[in-house]
């Protein structure tokens, strides 16, 4: 009656036993993403870059624009590296790369607004990062507009000048009439969280959905070139205990790491908040590992060697990078890939540890669900192909 | 040394009894073909119950595709197979609880202690937790191996490998076991040794199904299986294997060396005597190639008494080397003899 049960448990202290002979994996398993974490928190600035800019001005000067004022509307937003009037200098800065901007001031803008037509700033940049060319084009927006704003608060001034001299009566200080609108904001949790902290449980994630998907992927192809399922074939032992016992042995030691890794995160220096309900993460946790485990298995049963597990595992990971939303937003995407993010673990281990981390919410019903169908079906698949690899010897 | 009993066989007698002779395997003109011209074909053997029966032949001949066959993990393409009485295309648990596999190559952990191993592999075959640990402690010890329990599998020497294996092979007690190659790649002493374990494991009361490559080995076994090339050449007991090599027995006679020739005329003319040789090696020594030795010897004393003038200085029955049986048997083989 027992007997099932034991041979299902045999895999789980096999695995289990194994993994803890292994003292340096552990620890790089506990320590690497400690480490990896608290470099991110220490080293990411996460401010826009600061761009190298050569402001060329016109020998003329600059009329109505006040050079000082520019000079601090550029350096909130630009490096200013050198102000000259030599145009073909700043180029070749900008060629040998040692400015990553130039901007050219028109001359004379008083005459040419006389004339009724629109002076141009120029913005020339040698960038190949569509990044930061969206950034140069943002701040040369802003940068303009702050032009605008002080050309146009002279020329009020100026008017109501004339006016007043006229003896007609001005109530709208210039400011008011050049921006009628402004805006205030405020952020109901007082204030946002640092870089580290918010991205802290989608790195948590990332290294435990890694951590299970690269030990599955090594451990059906071990037993398999290690010969061992001549063994088991051989034995009164079932796929599917094999398959269960290894799910349980390495559920328990990623359990043993994922809470390690919590009290890092949280009882540290590093300080993560952890708002939410403790059971709930425990329970999304599992069906995550179970998902992750379940990837890795699948890899497992279809790849010929340990090599081809490990890079197939590596692929998963990259993959993961790039169309879970951990760095990129998955609305970004079009459909089709984005439902390749949909049906990767770690899309919703994302969303939902920094619900339960950050916010104290449950994870979404939706990511619930998905994790719970990944389970299911990365469970029937790894046992269909773990079938056919067995049956292969035949 | 005591071979390890599993506690329902030690306490139910009757039911171990009617094990036994229901133990059996019988092939019947069973073939599995991988392409071309390899494979096995056309095996028949059977093998009775609490019996050593040993697969002799060159590396591969099919010794090998015929333990998996026996043991489940290949189908065959043609024939009939009945292992302890199924078909093993269609085992069922209690029958695979029944048999211990030793393959050939080492398949068990190098992270794990050899208790862990042994742990594992009972656990694999639903031993309770706590009835476990005394058959544990009694296969390490039939193997030797109780002072390394806590040495990792990784360092193991290939002799203490061996013997794990076949420790695991045997901690479920199982009533038939299939060894492939068990002794390959072992020193002579732990070859010699391992017989002893399989002779005390078929004294008591198990089948044994080994293959080797050491035909000298098949000496050992109580049936022995000759392959060549994919087809079994002769399945019968050594001794009749080796009457079979040398189309009877043999007699060595020793005479003076100058009357070598007149003994060999007189003994050529004997109608028991089939075949008579002078060794190269050896002055004097003939060899007689006789029907059977036993009834020739008296009859040999009986001529030679007649003829006073050749004095024989001994006579003996001589038993030759499995490998020249094995030899003399490839060799028939290629000549088309079989």
């Amino acid at each position: 009656m027992f007997k099932p049960i034991i041979r299902l448990l045999s895999f789980f202290s096999k695995e289990v036993n194994e993994i803890r002979r292994q003292p340096k994996l552990v620890l790089s398993l506990l320590l690497g993403p400690f480490l990896i974490l608290l470099l991110f928190g220490v080293g990411y600035q996460g401010e826009r870059p600061r761009l190298r800019t050569v402001l060329v001005l016109p020998p003329q000067g600059l009329g109505l624009v006040n050079l000082d004022d520019l000079k601090r509307a550029i350096d909130a937003n630009f490096e200013l590296l050198k102000t000259t009037a030599d145009a073909n200098e700043a180029a070749a800065m900008l060629q040998s790369g040692e400015a990553e901007v130039v901007e050219t001031l028109p001359a004379d803008i008083e005459q040419v607004l006389a004339s009724g037509k629109q002076a141009t700033v120029t913005f020339t940049y040698n960038e190949i990062n569509p990044l930061n060319e969206q950034w140069i084009q943002y701040l040369a927006y802003a940068q303009v507009n702050e032009i605008n704003r002080a050309v146009q608060t002279k020329a009020v001034q100026q008017l109501q000048g004339e006016v007043q001299r006229a003896g007609v009566q001005t109530t709208y200080p210039p400011e008011v009439l050049v921006s009628p609108v402004r805006f205030e904001y405020s952020n109901v949790r007082g204030k946002a969280l640092d870089f580290m902290t918010y991205y802290a449980p989608g790195v948590l994630a990332l290294i435990i959905q890694h951590i299970a998907v690269t030990l599955g992927a090594l451990s059906l192809v071990r037993e398999r070139l290690l010969g061992a399922i001549e063994l088991f074939r051989v034995a009164p032992v079932s796929i599917n205990q094999l398959l269960l016992g290894k799910y349980l042995g390495f559920t328990l030691f990623i359990g043993i790491i994922l809470a390690a890794l919590v009290a890092l995160l949280v009882f540290t220096p590093l300080a993560v908040p952890f708002a939410g309900d403790v059971t709930t993460f425990v329970a999304f946790s599992l069906l995550f590992t179970l998902a992750s485990l379940g990837i890795g298995f699948v890899i497992s049963a279809w790849a010929s060697s340990d090599s081809q597990a490990v890079q197939m595992s590596m692929l998963v990971l990259l993959m993961s990078i790039f169309f879970s939303g951990f760095f990129l937003p998955l609305e970004n995407f079009a459909s089709p890939v984005r439902e390749i993010g949909y049906a990767l673990p770690l899309t919703h281990a994302i969303s939902g540890y920094q619900a339960l981390m950050l916010r104290g919410h449950s994870p979404s019903q939706f990511a619930w669900e998905v994790m719970g169908i990944i389970v299911v079906a990365a469970f029937l698949v790894v046992s269909m192909l773990a079938r056919w690899r067995f049956r292969q010897l035949a | 040394m005591e071979i390890p009993q599993a506690p329902r066989q030690a306490s139910a007698g009757r039911a171990r009894q009617s094990d036994l002779t229901a133990l059996t395997i019988k092939a019947d003109q069973v073939e599995k073909v991988f392409g071309g011209d390899t494979g096995v074909f056309d095996l028949n053997f059977e093998v009775p119950a609490g019996a050593i029966f040993g697969m002799i032949g060159p590396s591969g001949c099919g010794k090998t595709t015929t333990v998996r066959l026996l043991t489940g993990l290949y189908r065959r393409d043609k024939g009939k197979l009945w292992v302890l009485g199924r078909d093993p295309d269609r085992f069922s648990l209690r029958t695979r609880e029944r048999i211990g596999y030793m393959p050939q190559h080492f398949v068990l952990y190098p992270n794990l202690t050899v208790w862990e191993n042994l742990n594992f592999v009972a656990s694999l075959y639903g031993m309770g937790y706590l009835s476990r640990r005394k058959w544990l402690a009694q296969a390490l010890d039939f193997v030797e191996l109780s002072d390394a329990r806590h040495r990792l599998g990784s360092q193991l020497s290939g002799g203490m490998q061996r013997r794990l294996e076949l420790a695991c092979t045997l901690v479920h007690n199982p009533l038939l076991i299939f060894a492939d190659e068990p002794t390959a790649g072992i020193d002579p002493v732990l070859r010699g040794k391992f017989w002893d374990h399989f002779r005390n494991l078929r004294d008591g009361g198990r089948t044994l199904f080994i293959t080797t490559q050491y035909v000298g080995e098949a000496a050992y076994c109580d049936m022995v299986g000759v392959m060549r090339a994919g087809r079994l050449l002769h399945v019968d007991t050594p001794e009749n294997l080796r009457r079979k090599a040398f189309s009877g027995e043999q007699i060595q006679l020793v005479v003076p060396p100058a009357q070598v020739y007149a003994a060999a005329k007189i003994l050529m003319s004997q109608p028991y005597v089939a075949d008579v040789r002078r060794s190269n090696d050896q002055p004097g020594l003939l060899v007689l190639h006789v029907a059977d030795a036993s009834d020739a010897l008296p009859l040999i004393f009986n001529t030679m008494s007649d003829h006073p003038e050749i004095s024989v200085q001994q006579a003996d029955r001589y038993v030759p080397p499995f490998d020249d049986v094995f030899i003399r048997l490839m060799e028939q083989a290629e000549e088309g003899h079989v």
